[in-house]
This record gives structure tokens, C-alpha cells and sequence, in this order.
């Protein structure tokens, strides 16, 4: 598995010292402005250790990996050293970083969906790096390469006959990150970044995934720097922790002393946000009023079904594919009921079912005594207020707000649509715009935003603050059952709690919830009943603490199992 | 589906349209000014038995769709009946200028692809550089200038200041006729030639941002495999999609051309034909162009299939 050709560069000419990289005063900068992303930081790793490089968005962490292999997007420029195997690397040139990149450091990215070129096969990706660092006299012509890709993909675990011929679109997301992997690594580099390797993946995916790396990396005893944004993955895989904010490193321990004795706040911060999912954080519980789980319910979905496919495949025998299976639930006034699953579960389609954006092929969906299930049939009144009664919150925050209106354009667009349907029942008649600015500071103090954002657009705003704003611009149209979808998966655990906050006061005013998340610690926190969604059917539903604490199904079981402990244990 | 099933049925939509397009085309002979009898006999001597035997000939006393059905059963055996200028038969005229006209318009699709993609490719990489903002400044030239200027220009500056080319005419055999088209297939080229330069920048401009560049880089690989299956074969495909209809204009583009350095084409034809009322050549030359683009369509989409395996395994399941 490792051999090497005696043409091997001269920059690899492995010497010996103590550590593998070693960079010092790493400065990554603006060209243009001269603002700072990375902001002088130190960082060393030595043969066969891993270091994790922990940080919320905009830290600095992938730029530091782009700035170590000599790929910073245009116009970032980098400062400093960086020491890789005796060399310095920032002052290389590109023909010599050729040489180091993929030979002595992999990098291996966050995005399996968007990593390897679409137009050709894995096993292509394999032996292109195989190839491309072999002298032209002894480069293996592609033919001889076919078994040796097939031992790379063997390694990542990937061992079905003919996998080499796939193209990437027709690979899961967890099997293209194995072809990522092993594209990676094929030409044994002693050392691998890994840039959120397993973020796009289900969390049964991602659990596999980091196995792999971790068995890989101890097999190899190749250096591994991991970047990533979830502590727990970082205790679990690494034997040394940086904490980066804001272009610095803030903290820098192994995970023990991190965990009981973190030297900065932002740190104590960070594991202070960290949501368990054994039990609920005292301080984030909920006392629902009417949180009574045998009243009349407010949403009740029956045997629903939902196939996909075009007019032919409907009709033919297999009848398109299945997304939703017979899938029941029950939300009643002031309660919360989560749907749990993994990424084709049909945890969305189900939203979409309910929210009228898709037409279900079979089933029934009611809200407040009006049969939805299909809303071109209903009388324009019905609709008007099965529409206004059921609102949603979506999972990115950056897409689902125009980003050319105001958010008072944005809250009064949704209030006056409010009073137009008249389907309000309050006040109704008085529509004057003292009344809607008015409303429109209400719902951005219920939602803890600043009366004077109302002048601001979403592009001045963060991540949490836009998800904040499209709470406000749902409740601005005083729904009774708000759906939520992954309302907080697109964001950083430092703002994930405010989000969870507004809608748990929500819920204390009687909103029902249906919160759809992929994260069981979310679903511990904010619902009362789980319903566990797996290829479209409902494997086990109840009680959250119930579910959570005896799973009944193995599906829910293995769910569980997937949720980082932090212990290095969880990765054996 | 087979390759074959999927083919017959584009081949079966294309002769759907044909035939729309054939019915638009014989009421050409009708919407021109003046009698049918009057247009067809041309300039000859409109006799009462001269006007008897052109209706006879063209079935005019018939009801129009039994016409029509004459005519299109002529049209489909390549009759297109006989030229008013020249009285010889229209395929005949039209077999001695189409193929000067195909070496035109394949010489300018040979020079609008090599020097389109690879100046696109390159300003597309290479963005924010001198040479990507020369591509971008002679691009913005070849979009608006039109081709007879160029034509003119070319022909000034190469044909009689410098005398490196011939300034008029089709030449003879294949190297002469290459001689004799180089200047125009240029000119021909230069809006085509802009246009899938601006594509294929913008589209390498999108790739070159791709994860899958950075994670190929990341790998080291070598730069002609970056340029290559990377970045051209992904910059390629929007490029594809329109480049038949944009090829397609060459036909059209050919009229000028062919006037400014006086080539017998088929453009220079169809303006004669035109000017002439040459109702059956106009007829003939209106029905090639339609094939034409609709061929070329055709061919453009197997091309995307062929080079996008997404596509491919969607049409062509194994």
C-alpha cells in the first residue's frame, strides 16, 4: 500500500525532526483592504498526532488550511511561516507546492456533494492523484492502475465490484466523502487536513466516516489536523485542541484540561452552549400552558403518502419512489412535536405536505377542522386561514429572506397580507400604517431584535438574527402551528440557543410546533412528542424523554448511538 | 431506451417541424406581390398559352392544399421545380453554391471553436489579468462590430495593402479555396467567435470557483489535467447547449460575407434569389436553413449527452 518510486521530490525528502508542520505567526489578509482573517496564530503538529481546529463560522479555521497547502481563494494573501517537513512552504511557488500538495499534505473538504468533478468516475479521481506525482518514465499506464484503485476504495471501505465506474452523482453523500478520502490520501501524505469533513453528512454517516479516518490515520500514523465547528467530534478524534475566534487561537490544551478547565470565555462559552442530548438543560426547559397532549388536536395527519415521479412512473408497477409511507401524527394546541431522521427520511416532504407546497398522493392532513390535505379544493375563505394558521420557518436563513427589502418591508408585507385575507378575527379593520409599525417593532422585540432594525436588510444582519427575523415575518401572521425545519441546523451553537429561546417563548404563548431536525439534542430540548421518520415510514413515536431514554426501535437506537459523546471511546 | 429509440424520436419531432415549417415556406409563393402565374413565369412573355401551361405546371388550378401536397411531394424528392433567373433546376443552383458556402461556415466554426474556447478558458482562469481583460476588450469588439465591417477591414488591410490574401472569388481545388475563404471565414467567425469566448469565460469563471478545482489542486495535480478534464470539459457544457443555434447563424451571417468578397455562396444566392422574386430558390434555401438548425440542435444535445453523465444515464439507462 505504500510504495513509493525513487523519483520522489526533493522537497519530501523526509528528514527527521520532531514535528511534521510547524507554522508560526500565520497571517492571512485581505489584499485589497489589508483586514485580517487569520490573525498571526502558531500552531504545530507532530508525526502521526491530531490537532483540531475548533471554531464557529468565520473564524479563520479554513482559511489557515487553504493558507497551509497554498490555495487561498483570489485576493487573500498569507504571512508568516509555514514549516512543513523541513521546508517553507509560503515562499515554495506554485510548481513546488504541486509537488507537497497531495504527496506530503492531503486536504480533504467539507462538501462531498460539490468535491469531485462530476464528469468523471471515482475510480478516475483515484488514479489521477496516483498518476499525477510519478515521473513521466515510470507513470503506470491507466489500465495497470485498476487494481491498485481498487485497493484505495478497499481501504475507505468500499469493496462493491464495479464502484470504481461509478460517476459521483450516482454515490451517496458518505460513499463519494470515502472516494473524497481515499482521492485524498492515495499518495500516503504524512499529514491530512481534513476541513469539516463529515458537516454534510447524516450523523449515522458522519459517526463511520470519522471511524475511517481515525483507523486510517493510526494505521498510516499519518498527522492529522482536523477542522471542524462540534467540540464533541474534537474530543472524540484529537489528541490536542486550538480553539480559534476571530482570526486567533483563544485556547489550546488537550481535550481533558479543555474540558474541565478552558482558559478563555469564548471557550467556556462554547461548551456552556453545548446541548446534551441525555437529558434538558434546566435552563432551557418549557411549562406549555394548554400543553395537553389528549386535547382536540390543532394538526392531525393520517395515512400519508406521498410518491415521486413523473405521470408515467406513477402509473407503472413500482409507482414512483416512496417518500411517505402511512405517516400519522397528532399536534394539539401549545405542544411540540418533533420529527427525527436522517437527510431522504421525508422529514420535509412531510412539512411540505402539510404546508400545501406539495400535494400528497394519499391521506389526509387537517388543521383546526379544515381537511388541507389538498388546498387547491378548498373554498377560498378555508384556505386563506389554513394558510395563515400554519406558518413555517425554513432552515437557511440566508436564502429565504429578500435581500432588497427592509425587514419593516419585509414584517409589513406579512401583516397586511394578515389583515387583507380578513381572516384575522382581531382587529382587522384598522389598517393604518401608525398600527403597522407599531406591529412591526412588537414582533421584532418578541423575536429580541432592536425596534431601529426595521431600517436594516438581511444582508446587515447574522445568521441568527435573519432566522429571528423570519420567526417575526411567521408570527406576523399569528399562526397557530409554526413548522419548523431545521430552524437551527445553518447556524453556530452560540447563536443556535438565542433562536431556540424565541421559539420556546412562542410555544409558552400557545404556538404549536412542528420542528423538524436531524439533531436529537435539538429534539430533547424543544419537543415534547418525537416521531422517528426513517425511508418515509414512522418507526417509533412518543414521548421525547421516552423515545430518547428507551428506544424501542433499533433505527432510533442507532440514531442515538451517531450523537457525539466526546469521548474518544465513541470512535473505537 | 436505446440510443437508436431516443434518435428516431428527435428525427420524428424534426420532421413534425419540417413540415410546419414547409407549409409557412410554399405560402411564401403567395404572400410575394403579384400573381403566382406572373412570379413563376418570370420575365418570359405572358401568353394566355405560356399563363395555361405555368398553371398547368404548378398544379395552380388545384385547391391550395392539394397544391401544397403536390408541391411538398416534389419538395421531399429534392424537386424544388425550376430557378425564374436561370431556368435551370433549383437543387442544381443550389448544388453548386452549397458547398462553397459549407467550407465557409465549417472553416469559421473550426476558427470560432479553437480560438473561442481555449481565449475563454484561459480568461476565465486567469481572471482579472492582462489577458483575461484583452480577451474580454476583443470580445467586446467582435460582438459589435458587424461582419461585412470586418469584412471590409480585413479585406483593406490584408487583401490590398499587404496583398497576403486573395480579394474576391471562391478559388479552386482545397488549399486554394482555403486561401480564398481565409479572410472571409475570419470576419464570419468574429461574432460567433466572441460570443463562445464570453460563454466559455464566464462559464470557467463559475468552474474555476468549484470545490472540485480546489480539492483537484489540493491533490496536485498536474496543470494540463486541471485545464482539461476539469475546467474544460465542465466550461464546455453550457457552451455546448447553445453553440448549434449559434453555429446555425453562420448561414445567415453568410449573406453579408459573401457579398463584401464577392463569393458565389449560397448567401449571395439567396440575396439574388430575393431581389429577383426567384420565388422556388427562395422556397429551397428558406427549407435548407430550417434543417439545418434543427440539425444542428439535434447534434448539440448528443453532444451534451456524451460529454454529461448525468444526462447520459438519464437518457440512455444501462
Amino acid at each position: 500500500m505504500t510504495e513509493r518510486t525513487e523519483t520522489e521530490p526533493a522537497v519530501l525528502a523526509h528528514e527527521e525532526t520532531a514535528e511534521l508542520l510547524d507554522v508560526q505567526r500565520l497571517v492571512v489578509s485581505s489584499a485589497a483592504t489589508g483586514r485580517r482573517v487569520v490573525d498571526g496564530i502558531d500552531l504545530r503538529i507532530g508525526r502521526g498526532e491530531t490537532v483540531a481546529l475548533v471554531g464557529e463560522s468565520g473564524s479563520g479555521k479554513s482559511m489557515t488550511a487553504r493558507a497551509i497547502t497554498g490555495l487561498l481563494p483570489n485576493g487573500l494573501v498569507a504571512g508568516g511561516s509555514v514549516h512543513f517537513a523541513g521546508h517553507e512552504l509560503l515562499a515554495a511557488g506554485d510548481r513546488n507546492m504541486r509537488r507537497v500538495r497531495g504527496n506530503g499534505i492531503g486536504l480533504l473538504m467539507q462538501d462531498p456533494f460539490t468535491m469531485l468533478n462530476p464528469l468523471t468516475t471515482a475510480g478516475t479521481h483515484i488514479a489521477e492523484t496516483l498518476r499525477s506525482h510519478r515521473s513521466r518514465g515510470d507513470r503506470p499506464v491507466r489500465g495497470d492502475l485498476t487494481g491498485e484503485v481498487a485497493d484505495r476504495l478497499a481501504e475507505v471501505g468500499i469493496t462493491q465490484p464495479g464502484a470504481a465506474r461509478k460517476y459521483p452523482f450516482e454515490l451517496s453523500g458518505g460513499m463519494r466523502q470515502r472516494v473524497s478520502l481515499a482521492a485524498a490520501i492515495a499518495n500516503d501524505p504524512a499529514l491530512l487536513i481534513a476541513d469539516e469533513p463529515t458537516t454534510a453528512l447524516d450523523s449515522t454517516t458522519q459517526r463511520e466516516v470519522l471511524r475511517l479516518i481515525r483507523r486510517i490515520q493510526l494505521d498510516r500514523a499519518m498527522g492529522l489536523l482536523l477542522i471542524t465547528h462540534d467540540l464533541r467530534v474534537a474530543f472524540s478524534l484529537c489528541d490536542r485542541i486550538l480553539v480559534m475566534r476571530a482570526g486567533n487561537i483563544v485556547d489550546a490544551a488537550d481535550p481533558v484540561t479543555l474540558r474541565a478547565a478552558p482558559t478563555s470565555d469564548y471557550t467556556r462559552h462554547l461548551l456552556a452552549a453545548d446541548l446534551p442530548v441525555d437529558h434538558q438543560r434546566p435552563d432551557l426547559s418549557v411549562d406549555a400552558p394548554g400543553a395537553d397532549a389528549d386535547a382536540v388536536p390543532l394538526l392531525e395527519v393520517t395515512g400519508l403518502t406521498k410518491r415521486f415521479g413523473t405521470r408515467r412512473q406513477l402509473r407503472g408497477p413500482d409507482g414512483g419512489s416512496l417518500a411517505l409511507d402511512g405517516v400519522g401524527l397528532r399536534l394539539s394546541e401549545g405542544r411540540s412535536v418533533g420529527i427525527v431522521g436522517e437527510s431522504g427520511s421525508g422529514k420535509t416532504t412531510l412539512a411540505r405536505c402539510v404546508l400545501g407546497l406539495e400535494q400528497a398522493t394519499s391521506g389526509t392532513i387537517v388543521v383546526d377542522g379544515i381537511d388541507v390535505t389538498d388546498y387547491r379544493t378548498l373554498s377560498k375563505t378555508d384556505r386563506h386561514r389554513a394558510r395563515r394558521l400554519v406558518q413555517c420557518v425554513f432552515q437557511d436563513p440566508y436564502s429565504s429572506l429578500n435581500p432588497s427589502h427592509t425587514l419593516r418591508f419585509i414584517l409589513t408585507e406579512a401583516i397586511r397580507q394578515r389583515r387583507d385575507n380578513g381572516t384575522d378575527g382581531t382587529d382587522g379593520t384598522d389598517g393604518d400604517n401608525e398600527d403597522d409599525d407599531a406591529e412591526v417593532a412588537r414582533l421584532l422585540a418578541d423575536v429580541g431584535l432592536p425596534e431601529n432594525y426595521a431600517r436594516r436588510r438581511p444582508v446587515a444582519l447574522s445568521g441568527g438574527q435573519r432566522q429571528r427575523v423570519a420567526i417575526a415575518r411567521a408570527l406576523a401572521q399569528r399562526p397557530r402551528v409554526l413548522v419548523c425545519d431545521e430552524p437551527v441546523a445553518a447556524l453556530d451553537v452560540s447563536v443556535q440557543e438565542q433562536v431556540l429561546r424565541v421559539l420556546r417563548d412562542q410555544r409558552a404563548r400557545g404556538v404549536s410546533l412542528l420542528f423538524i431536525t436531524h439533531d436529537l439534542a435539538v429534539a430533547r430540548h424543544m419537543t415534547d412528542e418525537l416521531v422517528v421518520l426513517h425511508r418515509g415510514r414512522v418507526v417509533e413515536s412518543g414521548d421525547t424523554a421516552d423515545v430518547l431514554d428507551r428506544p424501542r426501535h433499533d433505527y432510533t437506537a442507532r440514531l442515538l448511538a451517531a450523537v457525539p459523546t466526546g469521548e474518544p471511546a465513541w470512535l473505537a | 431506451m436505446s440510443v437508436a429509440l431516443v434518435i428516431g424520436r428527435r428525427l420524428l419531432a424534426i420532421a413534425v417541424i419540417m413540415i410546419v415549417v414547409s407549409f409557412l415556406v410554399f405560402a411564401i409563393l403567395f404572400a410575394t406581390p403579384g400573381s403566382p402565374e406572373q412570379l413563376l413565369l418570370g420575365a418570359g412573355p405572358t401568353t394566355p398559352e405560356a399563363l395555361a401551361a405555368v398553371r398547368a405546371k404548378y398544379h395552380l388550378d388545384e385547391p391550395l392544399f392539394t397544391q401544397y401536397l403536390y408541391w411538398l411531394g416534389d419538395a421531399v424528392r429534392l424537386d424544388f421545380g425550376e430557378s425564374i433567373q436561370t431556368s435551370q433546376p433549383v437543387v442544381s443552383v443550389l448544388g453548386e453554391r452549397l458547398p462553397i458556402t459549407l467550407f465557409l461556415a465549417g472553416y469559421a466554426t473550426v476558427i470560432a471553436l479553437l480560438v473561442g474556447i481555449p481565449s475563454g478558458l484561459l480568461a476565465g482562469l486567469r481572471n482579472g489579468t492582462a489577458g483575461d481583460r484583452l480577451v474580454t476588450f476583443v470580445t467586446t469588439l467582435g460582438i459589435s462590430a458587424p461582419s461585412f465591417a470586418i469584412g471590409i477591414l480585413l479585406l483593406y488591410v490584408f487583401g490590398i495593402t499587404l496583398g497576403w490574401f486573395p480579394i474576391f472569388g471562391a478559388g479552386e481545388g482545397f488549399a486554394d479555396r482555403l486561401l480564398h475563404l481565409t479572410l472571409p471565414a475570419v470576419a464570419l467567425s468574429a461574432t460567433v467567435l466572441a460570443i463562445i469566448a464570453r460563454q466559455t469565460r464566464a462559464a470557467a469563471l463559475t468552474v474555476e470557483s468549484q470545490d472540485y478545482m480546489t480539492f483537484a489542486r489540493a491533490r496536485g495535480l498536474p496543470r494540463r489535467l486541471l485545464f482539461g478534464r476539469y475546467a474544460l470539459r465542465n466550461s464546455s457544457l453550457p457552451v455546448v447547449t447553445s453553440s448549434g443555434l449559434v453555429l446555425a447563424s453562420f448561414l445567415t451571417g453568410a449573406v453579408l460575407v459573401e457579398q463584401v468578397f464577392a463569393i458565389p455562396g449560397l448567401g449571395s444566392l439567396t440575396v439574388a434569389a430575393v431581389t429577383n422574386k426567384d420565388v422556388p430558390v427562395v422556397q429551397a434555401v428558406a427549407l435548407l436553413a430550417a434543417l439545418v438548425v434543427l440539425v444542428l440542435n439535434l447534434l448539440a444535445d448528443l453532444a451534451y449527452t456524451v460529454l454529461d453523465p448525468r444526462v447520459r444515464k438519464v437518457v440512455f439507462p444501462q
